[in-house]
């Protein structure tokens, strides 16, 4: 295998099988990779109006009670676009062929694809932050004021976060499930999590802390992303909801290279592109909280 | 009060079907009744446009109303008309968050506005 095929290869390959486990907000998206989308496109993102059971007193039903099931739509744009434009020059490449085993080889060509892949990730994982308008449910202080984050408080965001979720829309469809819940906070959030004492000396939770995750906490799994949403006055905006459900969305699912010199060049010179658009189609399935969040070795 | 009902206005196709035109039916609305656009969602894919003229002398909104499908938790919506001009509100690209049980939507006008309204859209459907 050439080194020009090693590279796009490699680079195609890992990019698809790697980029969900990057994705920290992003894991409330629906995993669906479609192909074929391009800048532009959009997704119809469909649903079944809601049935409204009548009293039953017996005997046959009367056809007049007959309810039409229609159809609701929300629309997902694919509206996001990043591209990666790199080249290796002569002595990067004669390193590659010099490596001994192949997996040498491919450990020197993913270098190239670790830190794009991370930043269309992040890229992803903000927009989905950015979804916290779309919540049904806010969890604000008096006259829509942010709500100052305490340790003694943090326990009752998150009670009031499950309680609106499993409530859902109100017309008996929960947005709750069991074991499948996130919270995607801020770093300072996580900092008040952390001083919960239900979350500490355990061996699990220690595991959880190398990785960057917080633990379970109030039936949600989670989650730390520098992505959550600040407004102008540094509120932020924490997402609760459920793993692959909450978020519709559509990526492209081949980050593909495409490989060539410049004329006169000897550098060898790759480029590819990966187009995204994210939105939380149910607004009952989001819950979203205005924060006043900053962790200090004093906070309460 | 009574709201005043609109259709929307689909447009027509000439015969070798290359482009399509309506002539529009303008409604004049009485702020105090607020509007009804019938069947709002019944065009084609998406291509609904609403356009509204802001006579009066001062700028006003126009709220379109929650309605009562899933998305309707996420509340109304205010778009700013200005004065002496028209706004066209399209495309609407959350129709579960507006539309009634119906199909229709509810538009409310600001204090003391004055103009008219028209709503067109692509047919779906069979025929021209």
């Amino acid at each position: 295998m050439s080194i020009d095929t090693l590279v796009k290869t490699t680079y195609n390959d890992t990019f698809r099988k790697e980029l969900w486990s990057d994705l920290k907000a992003g894991k409330l998206m629906d995993p669906e990779f479609k192909k074929d989308i391009s800048i532009g496109d959009e997704v119809n993102v469909q649903f079944h109006d809601l049935v409204t059971l009548i009293e039953y007193t017996g005997g046959d039903l009367n056809i007049e009670d007959v309810q039409a099931v229609g159809m609701s739509t929300v629309k997902v744009k694919i509206n996001k676009g990043k591209a990666v434009f790199f080249k290796l020059d002569e002595q990067k490449i004669r390193q590659i062929e010099k490596a001994k085993t192949n997996e040498e080889k491919i450990k020197l060509v993913k270098e190239y694809s670790e830190d794009a892949r991370e930043q269309f990730a992040r890229a992803i994982n903000e927009q989905v932050c950015k979804e916290y308008v779309r919540a049904a449910h806010r969890i604000t202080g008096k006259s829509d004021e942010a709500i100052k984050v305490t340790k003694a408080n943090i326990v009752n965001i998150f009670a009031k976060a499950k309680a609106m979720l499993k409530k859902g829309d109100g017309k008996g469809h929960t947005a709750w499930k069991d074991g499948e819940m996130l919270a995607i906070v801020s770093v300072d959030t996580e900092a008040f999590l952390s001083t919960q004492n239900l979350l500490q000396y355990s061996d699990i939770m220690a595991k959880h802390y190398k990785k960057g995750f917080a633990g379970d906490f109030m039936g949600f799994h989670v989650i730390v992303d520098d992505e959550v949403q600040r407004d102008v006055d540094g509120n932020e905006y924490p997402l609760f909801g459920r793993s692959k459900h909450t978020v519709a969305g559509g990526i492209q699912d081949e980050f593909k290279l495409d490989s060539g010199k410049k004329v006169g060049g000897f550098d060898t010179h790759y480029w590819g592109k990966g187009v995204f658009g994210v939105k939380a189609p149910l607004a009952y399935l989001l819950c979203t909280a205005k924060l006043k969040s900053e962790f200090t070795v004093d906070a309460a | 009060m009574a709201r005043d009902k609109i259709k929307v206005q689909t447009m027509v196709y000439d015969v070798t079907d290359s482009v399509g035109s309506v002539t529009i039916d303008k409604q004049t609305v009485t702020q105090a009744n607020g509007i009804e656009i019938e069947n709002a969602f019944g065009e084609k894919d998406n291509s609904l446009k609403i356009v509204i003229a802001n006579t009066a002398s001062s700028d006003s909104t126009v709220t379109i109303k929650a309605g009562d499908k899933q998305n309707s938790q996420l509340g109304d919506s205010i778009v700013a008309l200005t004065q002496n001009a028209e706004t066209v509100i399209s495309p609407i690209r959350d129709m579960a968050r507006y539309e009634r049980n119906d199909g229709s939507i509810y538009l409310d006008f600001g204090e003391g506005f004055t103009g008219t309204i028209y709503a067109v859209g692509e047919k779906a459907g069979l025929g021209s």
